[in-house]
């Protein structure tokens, strides 16, 4: 198991420093942060000016060395538009992507599984087929436009919730709802496919002949193999939403990393955009390796072989 | 800055639907001014922050200049000064007004004057846009309520800048070594004082009761104003009638269609200073020829490209400046081409192209830009000209234009609010890697213009080139933006030329 856990860390450190490097070549590629910071209409006199100032002058590798070097100590550098450290404004940031985050994957998971369960139990019956409805639109539906149906309904035809900010957990209902969507339908197919092969299985079969409850037979030995699949996508799909609630977060003004991220891409904030890529990257490698060692821990098969 | 836009008519027209059995309730209860904006303002500090909605919206109400510019007229009025003169060129004296006090209670004298120059000028400052004082060599208090600017050399612009982007700081605001700005300690003598500032989502502000009277601003009426940053058009007119804001702007034509036909809610355009046209790469066949620029102005219907696409009230643009500024020649004065695809062909005929050809028509901003380069794409091909759209980076835009590399181009510019046709020439015509034309006399009448004090014949000059300008097709001017505001009918809310929508000027009816 130490060598397992061993490997994949390696593999996601190189992951890491990969994502940055590609990040950093990229938006120097795309942008130009001195054009960025002086403006439409700028003098050449300006833009000089500002790259020698920020050291936008340096060579590209210099800029990334330096960036990686001081980020090892645990400096991000400082925001160029908000002109403080970039540790203080991801602190703001992430506790709000967070919160939408968790919400709409526990609020995912508590109608997906139990919805995906029943549907492998009753293939075809209607409530299968409500799910597999419920899917479709749930994939089909932009999730921008189910926050704006939610909020002309919720916010200002009943106005029972508030329509945007981030002031209180009840702003965060509907934007947790709208996220959650996203996710459902992948975790509940996810589920249903798990189930129906798992009680198809000769083991299932013979644990019912030898008289098991049905309950026991489908909670204690169906739904623990069928999990497998499901540990490695909900922590991918738990990345997804933390790294894309953009949309979300602008329909419902929420200022969280999402939202950050693409301010930071249209100011050409690079040590904000570096910032993000690489938290969330770990994030995601973090989370990989969680679901990869959960997985060899449930199936001996994996750390073994 | 840039918002995230998704358009959704239907949820305009649904919302407004809803709004006929709920209607909107304002914050005139509560005496607080509620708004959105679009962007979300990381810094609040007008020398930091480089969002202009936040140097022209928050700053005037923070803080005041020496000289205010009339909204409706332009002409230059007394603020913190009295009055004020040239000694010589590079001299501007001001009388300070004695009845001043800062929102900390402290009186308003030279030494806040002498101390805001000496912090702007002071290149560890680090400010944002040192160009709106790089022009000044020096501040000096002459007397406890007198004091003097000397200027590097004579500028043309001076009292503008004064007027439009210089706000005057209490002496000390800033802590030594400071460069990122005071955030919520921000102090002025404005009509409003700052309570809270949260970075990238909002403030508070509450009225100044020590405001001067006299102030062409005028006493503000309504007790607080709050900010809050919502990035989503359609969220913005979501919390609008809902009642959670009081008024947005930069609202699109049929959003304000809609909006129109809500309760509780009114609709209302007003000017702004950013002008569109149409700019060609002249030392690059094929638009070195002038019968094909000339060619590409025949071309256009501007009437109905401005009107369909932008709103009815849209102002044609016949000149490469904004009317008002200073400096920018009487549409009158420079000939006019008329929509005549006829005679478009005739002329790409004539320089060689009976057939036409094919181009790229570059842009870098997606709205309303993309819209209008879609629309030229159809006029230019109707008298034989193929453009394919190029929608690039700002990066890529300016790069390629030094390089000379984009044929055919739809540029405009928001002038920064200045009132003064320097502003434009200079960055456009006047030289630079932006100056796709190069032209040796306009460029030099240009520069001489920037170099002098003297504004009859800086008048003279910029017309000179002006005229020159349109007369060799070196722009195909378009029309001038406008903005579209939605607010409470409860409030009193006007909406100005120059865009600045002086939110400290509300009241409640």
């Amino acid at each position: 198991m130490l060598a397992y856990t061993l490997q994949r860390l390696g593999i996601a450190l190189i992951v890491v420093i990969a994502v940055s490097a590609l990040t950093f070549a990229f938006t120097n590629l795309a942008v130009d942060p001195a054009r960025a910071v002086a403006g439409e209409g700028a003098t050449d006199q300006d833009l000089a000016r500002i790259r020698a100032e920020y050291g936008f002058d340096r060579p590209p590798v210099t800029q990334y060395l330096d960036w990686l070097g001081s980020t090892a100590t645990g400096n991000l550098g400082n925001s160029i538009r908000q002109r403080r450290p970039v540790v203080d404004v991801l602190a703001e940031a992430f506790p709000v992507t967070i919160t939408l985050s968790c919400a709409a994957m526990t609020l995912a998971l508590l109608i997906a599984v139990p919805l995906g369960i029943v549907a492998a139990v009753r293939p075809n019956s209607w409530i299968d087929r409500f799910s597999q409805g419920l899917a479709v639109i749930g994939m089909a539906m932009p999730t921008f436009w189910f926050g704006l149906l939610m909020i002309m309904l919720f916010g200002i035809r009943l106005r029972w919730l508030p329509i945007s900010g981030d002031a209180t957990l009840v702003h965060f209902v509907m934007p947790a709802i709208a996220l959650a969507y996203y996710s459902i339908p992948i975790v509940m197919r996810l589920t249903r496919a798990g189930m129906i092969d798992v009680l198809a299985t000769d083991y299932i079969r013979t644990a019912r002949a030898k008289g098991l409850l049905p309950g026991k037979v489908l909670f204690k030995h169906a739904l623990r193999n069928a999990m497998l699949p499901l540990v490695s996508v909900t922590a991918v799909q738990f990345g997804h939403l933390l790294a894309g609630s953009v949309v979300v977060e602008t329909v419902f003004a929420l200022h969280g990393v999402g939202f950050l991220a693409w301010q930071s891409i249209t100011q050409a904030d690079l040590p904000i955009i570096q910032a993000i890529v690489l938290v969330l990257a770990l994030i995601y490698v973090v989370l990989v390796l969680l679901a990869d060692l959960l997985n060899a821990v449930l199936d001996p098969r994996i750390r073994l072989g | 800055m840039q918002t995230l836009t998704i358009p959704r008519r239907g949820f305009i027209a649904g919302s407004a639907a809803l709004l006929a059995v709920t209607e909107a309730h304002a914050n005139k209860q509560d005496d607080t001014l509620r708004f959105a904006l679009g962007g979300a303002p990381d810094l609040i500090d007008p020398y930091y922050s480089g969002d202009r909605d936040v140097t022209m919206l928050i700053g005037e109400t923070l803080f005041d200049t020496l000289i205010y510019r009339d909204p409706l007229s332009f002409q230059h009025k007394p603020l913190l000064a009295t009055a004020w003169r040239w000694i010589d060129e590079v001299t501007l004296e001001f009388d300070l007004r004695p009845d001043v006090v800062w929102h900390d209670g402290r009186n308003f004298t030279a030494e806040d004057v002498a101390y805001t120059f000496a912090y702007l000028l002071n290149p560890a400052s680090r400010l944002t846009m040192p160009q709106w004082s790089s022009w000044v060599k020096q501040a000096e208090a002459v007397e406890p309520l007198k004091a003097r600017l000397h200027l590097n050399a004579p500028f043309g612009p001076a009292l503008e800048y004064i007027a439009e982007v210089l706000p005057i700081l209490p002496n000390g605001l800033y802590p030594p070594g400071s460069s990122s700005g005071a955030g919520d300690k921000l102090i002025g003598t404005g009509p409003y004082r700052i309570t809270s500032f949260q970075s990238g989502k909002g403030a508070t502000f509450e009225r100044n009761n020590k405001y001067f009277a006299g102030s062409p601003k005028g006493y503000p009426a309504i007790g607080k104003m709050a900010f809050r940053a919502i990035p989503d058009p359609a969220t913005q007119v979501a919390e609008l009638l809902g009642g959670g804001v009081d008024w947005i702007w930069r609202i699109t034509r049929d959003q304000a269609d809609r909006l129109a036909t809500a309760p509780g809610i009114e609709v209302t355009s007003g000017g702004t200073m950013r002008t569109f046209w149409i700019g060609m790469e002249a030392r690059r066949p094929p638009f070195q020829d002038p019968r094909v620029r000339r060619a590409v102005a025949h071309a256009i219907d501007r009437k109905a490209l401005a009107q369909e696409l932008m709103g009815p009230a849209t102002p044609l643009l016949d000149v490469p400046c904004f009317p008002p500024q200073f400096g920018c020649i009487k549409p009158d004065a420079v000939p006019h081409y008329d929509y005549d695809p006829a005679k478009a062909k005739q002329l790409l005929a004539e320089a060689g192209f009976p057939s036409g050809f094919t181009t790229t028509l570059s842009i870098y901003r997606s709205s309303p830009d993309r819209m209008l380069a879609e629309a030229l794409q159809g006029y230019l091909q109707a008298v034989g000209i193929r453009a394919s759209l190029n929608v690039t980076t700002l990066k890529a835009f300016y790069a390629d234009v030094a390089q000379q590399k984009l044929p055919l181009k739809l540029e405009s510019y928001g002038q920064y609010n200045i009132n003064d046709a320097a502003i434009i020439l200079s960055v456009y015509w006047g030289g630079g890697t932006q100056d796709s034309y190069q032209d040796a006399e306009v460029v030099a009448w240009v520069n001489e213009a920037m170099r002098i004090g003297d504004q009859d014949r800086r008048r003279r000059l910029f017309e000179q080139a002006e005229r020159k300008i349109i007369e060799q097709n070196f722009a195909v001017p378009l029309f001038i933006q406008t903005m579209d505001y939605a607010f409470s009918k409860d409030l009193a809310f006007t909406a100005w030329p120059d865009e600045n929508p002086r939110l400290y000027m509300c009241r409640w009816k």
